[in-house]
């Protein structure tokens, strides 16, 4: 989940700095593509088009939704409770209603804050679980926000545009530095209030993916002067479903009910309670002293499908782990190596081996929840004999690798160690070398060869800005290859409003990764949880967030009395 | 243990080490120690020409009790617990009796050598291992293995390092009486060299203790070898060994207790044959239960 906070990071910054130290704020920018048809606003063939078509869709798909969705839940739901949510934290935890660098963090940030705009199921741009009654996109790089009306902080005070404002300095904001990158695209004199609830926000530079940041569940509203908590919990103001009543880091936090939450939910309170580690997590469930459980490692996921007390939800998200091939330096700077390598790859195997079965084989093409992602490319399968002879023709049939993998990252060194037995079949000698985590996300990251790596979900273009440009803010594979053209094919696409068109140029891009790219993904990963059968109100569907989306900061979750 | 005054190291030499292993053998705790110690270096030896699978063989999907062909499970890899388990015995046996048979060598040469010379020497050599002593043996392995990286050479050198002063204060406390002895002084008369003195009169007179005391060390020797594989040490990532295993596996405990009950099971009953071995050594050296071949 780490890296999901990342878009803005300076290049400079490392990968493990980013892991532990940046903020939530995926936000907005540079990319993402996913702005189609219940989509808000983006517009589909310009400018005059947008305005209608973006405010109307927006309007129905947002609203409308938010207040079906509502209703039915609350005819279901019963009121009253508190719910104990366990999840793997330590005294390094903080609460900021933008920023996160934990799981434990993201628990308790969905409780309190709510976003400008949220996907839906289908990963497209909704506003029924966010505080935007519609957004406009009236170029590539001019937007408008309309606030849903009357909706209060937790101090009573009504969100207006001057919050909007504030929260999107507060992103950029060097000195907290939760989004540096962003200021790439906004500056102080981006934002312009057109009425007490309207914001015109002008980029720097034109992003038709501005939307899909504003869905990011980091881009949170907070009131005007708001600040991270410092050891008083009355700073908390959000508009979420739950206001904070006390946090001790590494300890727990205790939520209340927002009395005049714009929404509905059903508990009194939640507590969010931090644990050492996940054995101790499942133990908690499984004793009764927890009545949820975030994240379950995939080997004790059977201990809560077999117990008739517990309930396992498991969601399949776009989160990925990836073989990089770096394809400036040998041997992979040979396609032929590259290409090798991935049929080397039995996926099945790989899904069965490191995630006992809980995911899905992966084609070499990342961002699985956009519109855009190729699903009629062919699946590439095991091949060992098309594999020894591209490596026979590259003159690397006996080949020797190192293939590094990091200790902290669980999957990682399991999926390099499965690799390096699969590649024998090949006739070559792949040594899986794990290294600790501060060493391998430190100054040779992006630098080795052959490497592994892991990623959230993100839109194709999202994606493409962050690992796979020149300009990359994590070059793992150094794509693309001195010669090629992709670059401006991104350019390209990302200054294209016409959906049809921006796809068109994207699938070209994703076929020149497909054919000769350096990643090897061979599987995408579902989010797994465990919770009490008396816990009500969440629903197995792709997520970004686990726990479906934290039962959208709680507020879906009821207790059977 | 002879303590006749003799000049004929070839007496003292054939008589002593036989009878104590027979004597010991009449203890049921040697036996059952013995049987225990057999039957696990049996498994180690021939298991894996027995196991079904290869080690690092892929057989279904990971942490799962039933899997057919995999009588007792896959494990956190996929792989098959019991093919695993086959093949997981010779590292801890291999790495604990070198290291141990190392050990035992160079520290029964230094407690002979400081025994015999006393003085200087002997004080020397005693606070050097007094040194060794000091360091923790698990925490010295630990950062040695951190910092060399995981190798079979450097289990084997830390685990004989840290042995050394043990096994040497042993056998001078075991040798210091003996060196007292008419006997010896019989052999300084006879023109006798110091390395035959040492080698044929004075070493077999102390091989009881040293057999016991070898047989502890073997002991903890296979407990921190199976510690240093439980805390990640393995020589060889994803290496089929008893103490991998139960560190690989412990997560999916609940759900599939074989992949670390079975290794687990298999360090303790050897730690505790080795143990017998050593405690019915001990009574026979110590004439403890002397006439109760039941005890």
């Amino acid at each position: 989940m780490k890296e999901q906070h990342d878009l803005w990071l300076p290049a400079g910054i490392g990968r493990r700095q980013l892991l532990l130290g940046a903020g939530t704020a995926t936000v907005l920018v540079a990319c993402g593509s996913d702005d189609s048809s219940s989509g808000a606003t983006t517009p589909t063939t310009g400018a005059t088009t947008a305005e209608t078509t973006g405010a109307t869709t927006a309007d129905t798909t947002g609203a409308t939704t938010a207040e079906t969705t509502a209703t039915t839940v609350a005819a279901a739901g019963q009121k009253g409770g508190t719910l104990r949510v366990g999840v793997v934290g330590s005294t390094n935890d903080l609460m900021d209603g933008q920023y996160i660098v934990a799981r434990a963090d993201q628990a308790r940030m969905v409780t309190g804050w709510e976003p400008i705009a949220n996907y839906d199921d289908d990963f497209n741009i909704a506003f029924n679980n966010s505080l935007a009654e519609e957004i406009e996109a009236k170029a590539p790089d001019l937007f408008v926000v309309r606030l849903k009306q009357g909706i209060e902080f937790h101090n009573a005070k009504t969100v207006g545009a001057e919050d909007l404002i504030y929260s999107f300095n507060r992103l950029i904001d060097p000195a907290l530095g939760i989004a540096p990158a962003l200021s790439e695209f906004l500056d102080a004199n981006s934002f312009k209030a057109l009425d007490d609830r309207t914001v015109e926000i002008s980029l720097l530079k034109p992003s038709v993916a501005f939307l899909n940041g504003m869905a990011d569940y980091g881009a949170n509203i907070v009131p005007v002067d708001y600040a991270r908590f410092d050891g008083d919990p009355t700073t908390q103001i959000g508009t979420g479903a739950f206001k904070l009543k006390s946090f001790t880091p590494g300890s727990e936090s205790v939520h209340v009910r927002h009395e005049n939450y714009w929404g509905t939910s059903f508990l009194d309170e939640v507590q969010i309670i931090d644990f050492s580690d996940q054995s101790a997590l499942v133990n908690a469930l499984t004793s009764g002293d927890i009545d949820v459980a975030i994240d379950i490692p995939y080997a004790q996921a059977g201990a809560i499908e077999s117990n008739g007390d517990l309930v396992l939800l498991e969601s399949a998200a776009g989160n990925w782990q990836t073989i990089t091939m770096r394809v400036d330096v040998a041997p992979f700077d040979d396609v032929r190596v590259r290409q090798a390598m991935r049929l080397i790859v039995n996926r099945e195997e790989m899904v069965q081996r490191v995630l006992s079965g809980h995911g899905r084989i992966g084609n070499d093409m990342y961002g699985v929840l956009d519109g855009s992602y190729p699903k009629d490319f062919a699946q590439r399968e095991q091949d060992i004999d098309t594999a020894k002879q591209l490596l026979k023709d590259a003159g690397q049939e006996n080949l020797e690798i190192e293939l590094f993998a990091p200790d902290d990252t669980a999957g990682l060194p399991e999926y390099a160690t499965a690799f390096a037995e699969q590649a024998k079949a090949a006739g070559i000698n792949v040594t899986a070398t794990v290294l600790d985590g501060g060493t391998y996300w430190g100054a040779e990251y992006t630098q080795r060869a052959f490497a592994t790596s892991y990623w959230s979900t993100r839109p194709y273009l999202n994606q493409v800005a962050q690992g796979a440009l020149p300009t990359a803010t994590y070059p793992e594979t150094h794509w693309p290859p001195a010669g090629s053209n992709f670059e401006d094919l991104y350019n390209q696409a990302i200054a294209e409003v016409d959906q049809e068109k921006r796809y068109a140029i994207i699938r070209e891009m994703q076929q020149m990764e497909y054919d000769d790219g350096g990643n090897i993904i061979a599987y995408f990963q579902n989010l797994i949880d465990g919770h009490a059968a008396s816990v009500q109100g969440a629903v197995s569907r792709p997520n970004l967030l686990n726990f479906d989306h934290f039962g959208r900061g709680w507020k879906n979750i009821w207790l059977e009395q | 243990m002879s303590t006749d005054i003799t000049i004929d190291p070839a007496h003292t030499t054939a008589v002593a080490q036989p009878g104590l292993l027979r004597s010991a053998m009449k203890l049921w705790r040697t036996r059952i120690g013995v049987a225990l110690v057999v039957l696990l270096v049996g498994v180690a030896i021939v298991g894996p020409w027995v196991a079904p699978y290869g080690p690092a063989e892929f057989v279904g999907t990971a942490n799962l009790r039933n899997v057919e062909g995999a009588w007792l499970g896959t494990d956190y890899f996929g792989q098959d617990v019991w093919s695993r388990f086959l093949h997981g015995g010779r590292s801890i046996l291999f790495l604990a009796s070198v290291a141990t048979l190392i050990g035992f060598f160079f520290g029964a040469a230094i407690g002979l050598v400081a025994a015999y010379n006393r003085g200087r020497i002997d004080d020397a050599l005693m606070r050097f291992m007094d040194i060794i002593l000091a360091f923790p043996q698990l925490l010295l392995a630990l950062v040695a293995l951190t910092t060399v990286g995981p190798q079979s050479w450097l289990i084997i050198a830390i685990v004989a390092f840290t042995t050394i002063p043990r096994i040497a204060r042993i056998t001078r406390g075991a040798a210091v009486p003996v060196v007292e002895r008419d006997f010896i002084g019989a052999a300084e008369a006879l023109g006798e060299s110091r390395l035959r003195i040492i080698t044929r009169e004075l070493l077999p007179n102390v091989t009881g203790p040293l057999l016991v005391e070898a047989n502890l060390r073997l002991t903890y020797s296979i407990g921190i070898i199976a510690g240093l594989g439980f805390l990640g040490f393995a020589t060889e990532r994803n290496a089929a060994d008893w103490g991998l295993m139960v560190q690989e596996n412990r997560v999916a405990l609940s759900v599939q207790p074989w992949g670390t009950v079975l290794p687990a099971v298999a360090i303790a009953l050897l730690t505790i044959g080795t143990g017998l071995i050593s405690d019915g050594l001990a009574r026979t050296v110590a004439g403890i239960d002397r006439g109760r071949p039941d005890a």
